[in-house]
Formats: structure tokens, sequence, C-alpha cells
């Protein structure tokens, strides 16, 4: 009898909370009975598994064996697209349950698609192919992810956002940053500033829903600080919600969805983006919210910052002090932290 | 109907406060809107707008349905896309609760201090959050990024346009009329969806008993139902098995259990929590 080998069903174990629909994911992540509606898009999986960076990932696959004549152990490999799985077994017939392990690299990634499992005898012997997705991150996901960190969210940090490959904090947040900004087809309130996605100023609630599809084309600075601290959240980054309730005017930078502008309520008085330093009809921010990040400031509303400046530094490059108020740059002491968010819907 | 234009003298907290006492005391027991509250496109007029975006979720005694809707840009319209994104409120506990949703929706909406006008009629208190932009160019049709408020009994309507010819005040009135067709009725809880603690058994697993049965992979979308599960501490969520939600203890440490549900056509809610051991 030849030999025949039949994939039963792969179960990552140790990794990090995951969710999908914002329920918590559960394993198998893959399962022979399953196989045909577990596919979700073009690569991915209703069942994807999270782990840290450099982690050693371990998964249970469970196989039928038929026909093996009683071989010693061998190799049981699987490759999905860049990463790869091995484990060992005694080759005889029968329900087999194979560890297999592999460490992932140093960057945030996805790995998704049919991973090939191959029996690595002599002349390898292709087993089978399971539908699988495995993201890695920096750390685990912020606590207001209740049920495990997105995958909806870390699918578009590692599609849209091009987040993936960043192998630093910094790094990935500068990215997150200037995705917002530049590449997510938002808008500034640049009327009334109202919030689409995130109950208020000090944080709370955050739609991320539909922050993921952009359904609400205008936003606020609070909304653009939120989607900071989650999609942030869901790489495993830390950060704090940062209040500036002093007045201030803004110098020349680009305001998200308009480009340059030293006016951001524009709309509001109907006047130009970039209008004179001292005009009577320029307007100015009373209150605007940003993002720290191991003591560096990232802002997705204006600039974009890229968590070049510390508190001060981000005040002094983003704040005019030439204006028709006098109002002065004001002290990194007059910011303060919030709440930031507490749940997601 | 009056108006209420912003007085200086007060915070928008106190006038809002003020106003909301001068509704109706609630009755007793509570009685409210149970609507099966059909698709939004349906309450407005011009057929191409489509839906781009829905959502329910679990809000403060209750759960809001949110819907954005598109219009694409023609020649007849406006350069950019149109959309409108309405979200209704439904408390399941009474008109109390929705009060306190529609203050907090009212005092936290911007990054600035929205202008704003007031109308109150008997039980319908309208905020508008945006004051009207002008007509764009030439145009006729004013075209608005506007945003509301309205009150109504149990429900809160939160109705904002982008770059949309839609009367946003028209189109929470006519919310709210259809509203009004089901208000008056107890707010009994058998009439919200009824998720359980089950069990307990010996294995340390824990049961809770869900009114839908999900497909595989735990979706509730081909269901009337949405179901939120969160496990924390020393408890794992170990899967849906037909109409039911299981968890395992896994040791003598703290641990909590909290399953939502909401009915998506009335859009009543339950919570069971559970704090272990």
């Amino acid at each position: 009898m030849s030999l025949q080998v039949r994939m039963k069903s792969v179960r990552f174990v140790g990794g990090l909370p995951v969710a999908w629909q914002g329920n918590p994911i559960w394993g198998p992540h893959w399962e022979e009975a399953l196989k045909a509606s577990l596919q979700e898009g073009a690569d991915g999986s209703r069942r994807p598994a999270v782990y840290r960076i450099n982690a050693q990932v371990e998964a249970d696959v469970v196989l039928e064996i038929q026909g093996a004549g009683g071989g010693g152990p061998r190799t049981l490999q699987g490759s999905l697209g860049g990463f790869t799985l091995q484990g060992t077994l005694p080759l005889t017939d029968g329900t087999q349950t194979v560890r297999v392990s592999g460490v992932l690299g140093n960057a945030i990634a996805r790995h998704a698609g049919d991973a090939v499992w191959l029996l690595l005898l002599p002349t390898p012997f292709l087993v089978g192919k399971t539908r699988l997705e495995v993201f890695s991150v920096f750390d685990s996901p912020a606590p207001f992810f209740t049920a495990g960190v997105w995958c909806e969210a870390l699918r578009l940090l590692n599609g849209k956002a091009r987040v993936s490959g960043s192998t630093t904090r910094p790094q990935a947040m500068a990215t997150l940053t200037s995705f917002c900004h530049s590449h997510h087809s938002l808008k500034y309130d640049a009327h009334n500033a109202l919030n689409a996605y995130v109950a208020g100023k000090f944080g709370g609630r955050f739609d991320l829903s539909a922050f993921l599809s952009a359904a609400h084309p205008l936003v606020s600075c609070f909304d653009l600080l939120g989607a900071l601290v989650v999609l942030g959240g869901a790489l495993g980054i830390p950060t704090r919600w940062l209040l500036e309730e002093d007045d201030f005017f803004i110098k020349t930078t680009s305001l998200i969805g308009f480009g340059l502008c030293n006016n951001p309520f524009f709309l509001d008085k109907n006047t130009p983006l970039v209008i004179g330093a001292n005009e009577m009809k320029r307007t100015a921010f009373n209150q605007h919210g940003f993002c720290e990040s191991e003591a560096v400031i990232y802002d997705a509303c204006i600039g974009p910052h890229l968590g070049t400046e510390a508190r001060q530094g981000y005040l002094n490059a983003a704040v005019d002090d030439v204006n028709r108020r006098g109002l002065p740059i004001p002290l990194a002491a007059t910011i303060h932290d919030e709440l930031s968010i507490g749940s997601l819907v | 109907m009056s108006t209420l234009h912003l007085d200086l003298a007060q915070t928008q907290e106190q006038q809002l406060d003020e106003l909301l006492r001068t509704l109706p005391a609630p009755e007793e027991p509570a009685r409210g809107v149970v609507a099966d509250w059909p698709v939004v496109t349906s309450f407005l007029a011009d057929p191409s707008w489509e839906i781009l975006f829905k959502n329910v979720w679990s809000a403060e005694g209750g759960a809001v349905s949110e819907s954005v809707l598109r219009r694409p840009a023609s020649d007849a319209m406006p350069p950019e896309e149109q959309r409108l994104a309405v979200k209704i409120y439904v408390s399941s506990l009474g008109p109390l609760e929705a009060r306190e949703y529609f203050l907090r929706q009212a005092l936290s909406p911007a990054g600035r201090e929205p202008l704003y006008e007031l109308e109150k009629h008997d039980d319908v208190v309208i905020l508008r959050l945006a004051a009207p932009l002008p007509a764009a160019g030439d145009s006729d049709a004013p075209v608005n990024n506007d945003s509301l408020l309205l009150l109504y009994r149990n429900v809160v309507f939160d109705l904002r346009s982008y770059q949309s010819t839609v009367n946003v005040r028209r189109l929470g009135l006519r919310l709210q009329h259809f509203a009004e067709q089901f208000a008056g009725r107890e707010l009994k809880a058998q009439d919200a969806p009824a998720s359980q603690l089950a069990h307990r058994n010996l294995d340390q697993e824990i049961v809770v008993d869900l009114p839908a049965t999900p497909d595989p992979f735990g979706d509730f979308r081909g269901t009337d139902f949405d179901v939120k599960i969160q496990a924390s501490g020393a408890v794992a969520f170990l899967g849906f098995q037909g109409p039911t939600a299981r968890f395992q203890q896994l040791g003598p440490g703290e641990g909590s259990i909290r399953v939502q549900t909401i009915h998506r056509r009335t859009l009543l809610a339950s919570e069971v929590a559970v704090n272990l051991p």
C-alpha cells in the first residue's frame, strides 16, 4: 500500500489573543471539515493567529497516516510565504499529532495564504495545503482590545498602511501616522471639527469598524489621535493621549485632506486655507489632541509630525507665535495626559 | 416648536440639563419605542443612496445601529461623493438612559465648541451641532456638512451629512414620526434577546445560552442577533457550539465573562456578566 497522509487540523498554541468580527478566535486554526469556508479574501483566514516578533511559533498538526510501512522519524515542514514550521513524527499508521515550530522574523509581518506541507522523505512528499494567516506584532495588544486584537486592523496595517517590515516601534508609528494623514481618504472637518470616530476629547469609545473603511470622511484631531492609539495598540505599541487646551495658531503646514494651511477652520469663516498671519479672520485651534509614544509626538492631523520631536519641540514646530492675538507658543507643561481609549466598536 | 439659541451666560451643559428636566417624567414601569427598524434608505426619497457601512454595538443601557450611506458623484450633483451617517440609539431601560446618552453625545462632540441651536416640542429635543454652510457656488441646493441629535423618549438619532443636499432635520423628524408609531410599549426584560448563564459543570466549563446559532466561525450576521463575547483573567473562551458560548475556568485566579446581545431589528439589548470565582 502506498503512503497516504491527510491533514486533519492545525492548531497554533501560545499566541496572543486575536479577534475576528469583534469576537475571540478559537482553534483549531485550520480544520479539514471547514476548509472550504475558512478562506477570507484572496489569502486570509477566518481564524488567524498572532505572535510577538522573534517569537517561536508552535502549532499542533494532526495527520491521518496510512501505508507508512514502519518508517523511522521524519520531518514535517510547512511553508507559508517566507515563514517555515517544522517538526518530527514517527512515520507509523494512524492518527498522529505533530508539534511543529518556527521562529518569526524581527519585523511586523503578515504571513498568509495556503501553507504547503511536505514530509521530508528522500523525495519530498506533498501532504497537503492549509489556509493559514499569521501576524507578528511588537507586543500584547492594548487593553481596550478586550476580545483580542482585531485581525481586520492588522490586515489594514500590513496592507494599505504598509507598516509591515517595521522593526522598531518608532518606525511603525511614523508609517502609521503618515498613512492616516495622507492615504486613508480623510479630511479635516474645517467647519466644526466634529468627532466622527471617537467619543470625545478625552478618548472613550472608538469606532474602529467604521475607521477601517474610512466610512466617515470628515475627522477631528481627536479622531486621528484615537486612530493612532488604537492602531498602535493593535501592534502592541504603548501610547499616551495628550491634550493642549491653550489656544494656538498653526504655522503653515499640511492639514489632513487639504494641504498647506495656517487657518484650520477656513470653511467656518469662508476664508482661504493660507491667510495673512495677522488677518482678523485667521482661525486657531482652541484645543488640540496628539499622540505620544516613547517620549516623542505623532500628529496625523497637521504636519504630519512623525516622531521627530519631544513635547516642546513639537509645539515649537507646529505653533505660529506671529498672529493677530499675539498668542505665544504654549509651554510643554501645559500639555496634559487624558484617559485615552476605553473600548472599541 | 420653540427654538432656543446659545445663551452665552450659561454653559452648554447647564442649558441642556435644564431643558432635559422639562421633559415629561418617565412612566413606571418604563415605556418607550419598541420598533422593527427598517433599513435607513427607506426614509430617503432618493433611491440612489446605497449602504456603504453598517454596524451595531452595545452602548450604555441599550444599543446603537450605525449606517453610513453614500450617493456617488454625478454631473448633476456636487463634485464629491455625498455621504450620510445615521446612528440610532435605543435604550432598553427607558427614557432616562436615553437622556444621559443624548447629553453625552451633545457635550463632547467636537474639537472646538460647536455652534448649535436647540428646539423642543413636548418630548422631542433637537440639537443642531453644526451651523449650515453657505450654498456652494451658484447652486440653488445648499450643500452641507450638517449634523444634529434628536431625542425622543428612549431613542436618540444622531445624523451627519457630508457634502450632501439631504435636509438632516427633515430626516430626523421622519425617523421620529416612525418611532412615534411604536412608542408607549412597556420595556419588559422579555423583549430583549435572551442570553443567560446556563450552568457551570464539574470540569469548570461555563456555558452561556444564546438566542441564535452563529456559523462555525462565530459569525452572527446571518441571524437576527449580534453577540459579543469577552473573557478575561483566568477564563478562556472555548468557542461557540450551537446556540451556546462555552468558557473554561483556567485555575483559581479571578476572571470575568461578558456576553452582550442585541436584537438587530429592535435594537433591544441585554448583557450577561459573570465574575469568577
